[in-house]
């Protein structure tokens, strides 16, 4: 027997299978530090969310968030509204009670000012579309219009049972945000579930 | 010539009785030493010599190896089973706790599996290793509701598989990477902008080094068929985008095919890469035939002008590549599948200037030259004593005199008649063509 031979080889390899199994930890603890970093330091930001039955953020089930910044009206915004499906945008915010709103739409990064956020997203579709525009007092004019619908990777929610059980259920009729940290590079995690203003849920490490 | 013989008919014996492979490293053992001892090889050879015969020991697909996969797949299925059944009562941490647990559970397994030297139960827990890891990700992605981005998280998935092929160095965990590589394309090509999804590339050739290097062919087809799909799915992605007409699309792609192969029969004149250029050719050569023969259906065509430009000049911009070194490998060995290959493809690719009123007889010409280089093909194949050659030559053969009866018949001829000598035809060329081709392959056996 060649003891020496025996002995070195699966040191070697065992060397190689810890690198192995610490590279595999480090990027799923890096996944949840991306985030983490992301609630920490980001710019808190309230988003407001389509119509939605209250009673099913709270059911313990996912819940399909639809953002009123997911369909933006490209032709009316600044920055480019030649966008296609597949790119990636950068949506300039600026605070508004009581949710932000998006004012301009980039294929590049823009300078975000002092007090807004610039959230970046992907173009799931561009359609020309007729628009409802509200004209002098209460008429209404039908205007062709440009509308993006944009993702921006927070539109799953998912409520664990039991937890959901705890929380004070809200009714119909009661308003229902989403406040999301935004980070330095744009990405944004959701932070906070806002009912009437006030937060519900709040999203923390553990 | 005997010697090659006799190996063969060992190796199955050695693979199906351990004890015999046990005597045989045994004795190889001894005999490396007196080798060594009077200088006929280096000592520092002896050991590489050795772990490489006792490495042979298991046959790829042995039991054990399958068992050990299969034990893999019911851990990890139990621990999903348990993990859904509980998942909504455990905290955040009690999750984590679970998953890393299992991770690095299945990474001391491997560790412990190598120490008693069992390195097939030791790949099979560090292959659960890397599908825990995935998982991970997943249920990380759940529990922290992280960006929904199903591309992404299965590129961090493949890239998980890379590493773990390259630091093993292991097979099975680079097809399972090829795998997952071309997932993430599938799921990500669609979405973005781009026309082409370049970005393939470089993450499916960081695949490449381990597998020539350590010589694994499985995870070579699998590279192969990884790459013949990016290929069809981008030419697909690009015809539904109306970017090109089909048959633009179609030529290109018989173009890419046939400089493919000429690599192909470029790299079999080089010795030590013949393993890895058969697998080469051969997709390719079905490749260009099967874009070849849709080219040459008459339904395909749609009576519209003939081809456009820019395409028609990438594809003869690719086919004069493939046609350079085609006649080069050619002047070096007289080998003329790519050759013929090219002048195949050259005609199909030339349909494309004839204007679309003589439609017709660019389409004649083009299944003429079909019918034509099958019949090479098939000679070509015996020539070369290559039965998948040859069977590819007489199915493909076959499959075009039926279609080509079928085309030009079916309006012609009353529908009784028509089927009447359809079926005539069909019996008549499977006698003819099965007796030819077992003669052929007969051939090919006595021949060897």
């Amino acid at each position: 027997m060649n003891r020496e031979g025996s002995g070195r080889e699966p040191l070697t390899r065992g060397s190689r299978l810890l690198i192995l199994a610490l590279v595999q930890t480090a990027v799923l603890a890096a996944l949840i530090g991306y985030r983490q970093w992301t609630l920490e330091t980001g710019t808190p930001v309230v988003l407001a969310i389509r119509p939605v039955d209250p009673r099913s953020l709270f059911q313990g089930d996912y819940v399909q968030l639809s953002y009123e910044i997911g369909h933006l009206r490209i032709d009316r915004l600044a920055g480019d509204d030649d966008l296609e499906r597949g790119e990636t945008v950068f949506v300039d915010l600026q605070p508004g009670r009581p949710a932000w709103q998006a004012t301009g739409v980039w294929r590049r990064r823009p300078v975000a000012a002092p007090t807004g956020a610039v959230l970046r997203g992907r173009v799931d579709w561009v359609a020309e579309q007729q628009c409802e525009e509200s004209g002098t007092g209460e008429s209404t004019a039908i205007v062709p219009c440009r509308i993006a619908g944009i993702h921006y990777g927070i539109e799953s929610y998912f409520v664990p049972e039991g937890k959901g059980r705890e929380w004070e259920r809200p009714v119909e009729g009661e308003r229902i945000d989403i406040r999301v940290a935004v980070n330095r590079a744009g990405t944004p995690a959701i932070s906070a579930i806002l009912v009437n203003g006030q937060p519900q849920v709040e999203e923390g490490l553990f | 010539m005997v010697h090659a013989v006799t190996t063969d008919r060992i190796t199955p014996l050695l693979h199906r009785y351990p004890f015999l492979h046990q005597y045989y490293v045994g004795r190889l053992r001894t005999d490396l030493s007196r080798w060594a001892e009077r200088g006929l090889v280096r000592r520092e050879d002896v050991d590489a010599i050795l772990k490489d015969a006792g490495a042979a020991d298991r046959a790829p697909g042995s039991l054990p190896n399958l068992l050990a996969l299969l034990g893999a797949v019911l851990v990890a299925a139990g621990a999903l089973l348990f993990l859904a059944a509980n998942w909504e009562g455990m905290g955040r941490i009690a999750k984590l706790a679970v998953l890393s647990a299992a991770l690095w559970g299945a990474h001391a397994a491997s560790y412990a599996a190598l120490r008693v030297r069992s390195d097939q139960f030791a790949e099979a827990m560090m292959l659960l290793g890397v599908a825990l890891f995935g998982a991970g990700i997943m249920l990380i992605g759940q529990i922290y509701h992280l960006s929904a981005d199903p591309p992404a998280g299965v590129l961090l998935w493949a890239l998980g598989a890379i590493v773990a092929a390259w630091a093993w160095p292991s097979q099975l965990a680079a097809c399972g990477a090829l795998v997952l590589i071309s997932l993430w394309f599938t799921l990500a090509a669609p979405e973005s902008p781009l026309a082409v999804y370049l970005p393939f590339l470089p993450v499916w050739a960081a695949m490449l080094p381990p597998i020539l290097r350590t010589r694994w062919m499985a995870a070579y087809h699998v590279a192969l068929a990884s790459a013949a799909w990016f290929v069809v799915v981008t030419l697909v992605m690009l015809m539904s985008e109306d970017a090109g007409a089909s048959e633009d699309l179609l030529r290109l792609g018989s173009a890419l095919a046939a400089l493919f192969l000429t690599a192909g029969s470029l790299l079999s004149a080089l010795v030590p890469a013949v393993p890895f250029a058969v697998p080469l050719e051969r997709y390719a050569l079905t490749g260009a035939l099967a874009a070849v023969s849709l080219l040459a259906l008459p339904s395909f065509h749609d009576g519209r002008a003939a081809g456009d430009p820019w395409w028609s000049g990438m594809a003869a911009l690719v086919l004069l590549a493939a046609l350079a070194g085609a006649v080069f490998r050619w002047r070096l060995a007289s080998d003329r599948l790519a050759l013929g290959a090219v002048v195949l493809v050259a005609v199909a690719v030339g349909c494309a200037v004839v204007p679309a009123e003589h439609g017709w007889l660019a389409l004649a010409a083009l299944n003429l030259a079909l019918v034509a280089a099958l019949i090479g093909l098939i000679a070509e194949g015996y020539r070369r004593d290559d039965r998948f050659v040859v069977n590819l030559g007489f199915l493909a053969f076959a499959l075009t005199i039926l279609r080509l009866y079928f085309d030009t018949f079916w309006l012609l001829f009353d529908r009784s008649l028509f089927f009447m000598v359809g079926g005539l035809l069909v019996i008549a060329l499977g006698w003819i063509l099965e007796r030819k081709r077992r003669h052929l392959i007969g051939g090919l056996g006595e021949a060897a």
